[in-house]
């Protein structure tokens, strides 16, 4: 695109080559593409005519398509992104809910168990051969419970109690 | 972008060897340009297009896709609420169990490997497994019920051939001990009996996940599953402790009288809160296929029974709330009396003949049936058939337990025609109540006479234990005055310790009555009987009732005061304990 709004411009030769004497003839063409065509001895250097400046809609539309050609960039980086992100976001959905499911399952089998247990554990008192007895209020001593005191506030700590005597010998038992 | 397609040192070099011909450029026509344009702005549209096809028509179907490829639905773990105790042991969970099929035709190592590998985790022999095995070449089921341990062993052999299909399971892990009140699920997952089915809507938790029995997975499971709610149980009031103290007395007692059948019951009097509750016959709930149809019902909710001398304090507190007796009066106790063809004794008529006059403690203590006569034909029959109404004899007592069987007492017309119905009334035949009726009755004199229901069910707590639900239960309505139930109370306890020596228990004020009932046979009484015991305890700060009921105790000397009565003493004994009650000289201590 941006080729056909640059037109070529020709490179004003070095002089007393061969090609000088191809030039009249590119150069003819050249003028006749030009217009007004100027007249150029061969050692003085032609002044090149310039190219036309854009039309404004032409620069408004170059403009918007370098802003497109970012945010097109832009755009893909960032949908590369999230779907690596939502790759990795269910990779650690997946293993936090099979640790969970893992803890729920453990949980479940220890208190299964404890209740198994419990309930073991009072079939074998129950059993004839034990010497244990259910309990009765003759072999249990009731307390009441003595009525709580004002909290009495504790004494200062008594900095470097636990200090030995410094010794230059130690002492060995 | 470069202006040529050769670099400047290219052009260069060009120049200075060989003159190029430029070649004239080819005048962009405007056409081409417009051309270019339109078919980029035709494939921008393109993919616009499709774009809004896959997002808007096909969006849904491709989100379904991908959300079943995610998806790998998994046994439901939780379907219902556990049922805890009143200390919070668990009384029934949800857990998974598998069932191991094996495949022979597609192992990879020999069959008798194989058998022994699994031999030791199953704990059966090698050639039963063997026989097993051999018998068909696909879909072989090799055991039930395997716990989650032994499936995880299994599975850890990584033995190709063998499948464990996951089923969700309740599980009573007390087995016979609270059967006949939390009642069981049987294996298609459907309530059956007891607390499981009168709260099933309560127990189910609320869950939307897919199909409850399909294979289990480690991989994905869905956000629904996994945001559970509020993880609660159903706290009953029962204390296991005291449950299984009293399941193994009742059971030992019934079998040392080769009783038909038998119960005992405590209840906190003040809320209706029920300690223990142990009947026998009872069963296994995880091996409810096993048990006797029959065992299913809790009879000490479901069944009648006359209630006979135990009633007898109950109609005292009637006469004296009515006002035609006091305390300290006398009747005349002939020994017998007659109503047309009938005659009415007491218990020990034979030997003892009449008693001449006894005051109203006595009356209770020698179980006097001519006493309760007398006392009670001193108020009209339409009254005492009011009061009767009025204690909801014939009425539910409103326990949380399915199947209550109502009271029966005689109609109206009959009860006030016929003067028999009243009299037998007196002494507690000739009408009949459930146990736990009974026991609500008892508790009015024990609770300053006040109605209230017993239950079984605390509530739905979480695990904070803030309660979430709890069963709606009417109000306690007064009945008895205090002063009534007080001076009744003081009567049952001389019973108690003037007379059933059995009931006593050093250092607690206890007051009770024993009750041996003639239980009806075709239209008369037989020989059968009924046994009971109703204490109440302790008698300064009444707290706590227990009745004891042996059905048909077999030998001569099956009574209440000694077939029930040592039962009451142990179960109370160990009530006292658990609950802290200290006897009466320490709790008078300053």
């Amino acid at each position: 695109m941006s080729a056909a709004s640059k037109s070529y411009r020709p490179r004003p030769l070095p002089p007393g080559t061969q090609a000088a004497a191809a030039h009249p003839r590119g150069r003819r063409s050249a003028r006749g593409r030009l217009g007004t065509p100027k007249s150029s001895p061969a050692p003085n250097p032609t002044p090149v005519p310039l190219a036309p400046e854009p039309s404004p809609a032409l620069k408004v539309l170059s403009q918007v398509q370098v802003v497109s050609a970012v945010l097109a960039g832009a755009l893909v980086s960032l949908a590369l992104v999230s779907y690596g992100a939502s790759v990795y976001v269910d990779r650690q959905l997946n293993q936090a809910n099979r640790r969970l499911h893992q803890l729920q399952r453990q949980e479940e089998q220890l208190t299964t168990a404890q209740e198994v247990l419990k309930n073991h554990l009072a079939q074998q008192a129950e059993l004839d051969g034990t010497a244990l007895q259910r309990p009765q209020p003759d072999h249990v001593i009731f307390l009441r419970p003595a009525p709580s005191r004002a909290k009495s506030p504790l004494p200062p700590a008594t900095t470097g109690r636990f200090v030995l005597p410094r010794v230059d010998t130690p002492l060995g038992y | 972008m470069a202006s040529s397609v050769f670099s400047g040192r290219t052009r260069r070099r060009r120049r200075r060897s060989t003159p190029v011909v430029a070649q004239p450029l080819a005048a962009p026509s405007r056409f081409r340009v417009i051309l270019v344009w339109a078919l980029l702005m035709l494939a921008l549209g393109a993919i616009a297009v499709r774009l809004v096809w896959l997002q808007l028509l096909q969006g849904d179907d491709l989100a379904q896709i991908a959300q079943r490829q995610r998806y790998l639905p998994t046994v439901q773990r939780q379907l219902r609420h556990p049922i805890v105790d009143r200390q919070g042991n668990m009384l029934a969970v949800d857990r998974v169990i598998y069932t191991l099929y094996a495949h022979p035709q597609l192992f990879k190592e020999p069959l008798n490997q194989v058998a022994a590998h699994l031999s030791s985790i199953l704990e059966t022999s090698e050639s039963e497994l063997m026989t097993q095995l051999n018998r068909q070449p696909t879909g072989i089921r090799v055991i039930n019920d395997l716990p989650e341990e032994t499936a995880n062993r299994i599975r850890r052999l990584r033995l190709d051939g063998l499948e464990l299909i996951p089923h969700q399971q309740r599980f009573y892990p007390h087995q016979h001990l609270f059967a006949p009140i939390i009642g069981f699920v049987n294996l298609d997952g459907a309530a059956q009996a007891g607390l499981e089915i009168a709260y099933e809507d309560e127990l189910l938790l609320a869950s939307d996940s897919a199909d409850p029995a399909s294979e289990i997975s480690d991989d994905l499971e869905p956000a629904a599953a996994v945001a559970q709610t509020v993880k609660a149980s159903l706290q009953l009031t029962l204390d296991s402790r005291l449950q299984r103290i009293a399941q193994q007395e009742l059971q030992t007692a019934v079998e040392r009288h080769r009783a038909k059948r038998g119960t005992v019951m405590a209840m906190d009097a003040h809320t209706g809160e029920i300690l223990a509750l142990a009947t026998v016959p009872t069963y296994d709930p995880n091996r409810y296929y096993e048990a006797d149809m029959g065992a299913f019902r809790n009879w000490a909710v479901s069944d009648l029974y006359e209630p006979g001398s135990t009633f007898k304090s109950i109609n005292i507190a009637i006469a004296l709330e009515e006002g035609v007796i006091t305390p300290d009066e006398r009747v005349n106790d002939s020994g017998s009396m007659r109503f047309g063809p009938w005659t009415i004794r007491n218990h020990d008529s034979a030997q003892m003949g009449g008693r001449g006059m006894l005051s109203i403690t006595d009356v209770l203590k020698y179980s006097s049936n001519i006493g309760m006569v007398q006392i009670m034909q001193k108020m009209p029959a339409e009254t005492y058939l009011d009061w009767l109404e009025k204690l909801t004899l014939d009425q539910p007592a409103g326990i949380d337990l399915p199947a209550e069987a109502k009271g029966q007492m005689k109609d109206r017309e009959q009860f006030i025609r016929s003067r028999i119905e009243p009299a037998t009334t007196a002494f507690g035949q000739g009408f009949s109540l459930s146990p736990i009726k009974m026991l609500q009755i008892q508790a009015l004199l024990a609770n300053g006479g006040k109605l209230v229901t017993p239950h079984v069910i605390r509530g739905l707590v979480a695990e904070d234990g803030t309660t979430l639900w709890q069963p709606s239960r009417p109000r306690p309505k007064a009945l008895f005055s205090p002063q009534t139930s007080q001076q009744v109370l003081t009567m049952m306890e001389t019973v108690v310790q003037d007379g059933t020596e059995a009931a006593r228990i050093p250092g607690y004020r206890i007051g009770g009555k024993t009750g041996t009932a003639q239980k009806a046979a075709g239209g008369t009484y037989g020989r059968g009987r009924i046994t009971s015991f109703v204490g109440i305890l302790p008698i300064e700060d009444p707290r706590y009732v227990v009745l004891s009921i042996i059905d048909e105790p077999q030998g001569d000397n099956a009574y209440g005061s000694t077939v029930a009565a040592p039962l009451f003493k142990e179960v109370t004994e160990s009530l006292v304990v658990l609950e802290g009650l200290a006897p009466a000289a320490v709790s008078a201590a300053p």
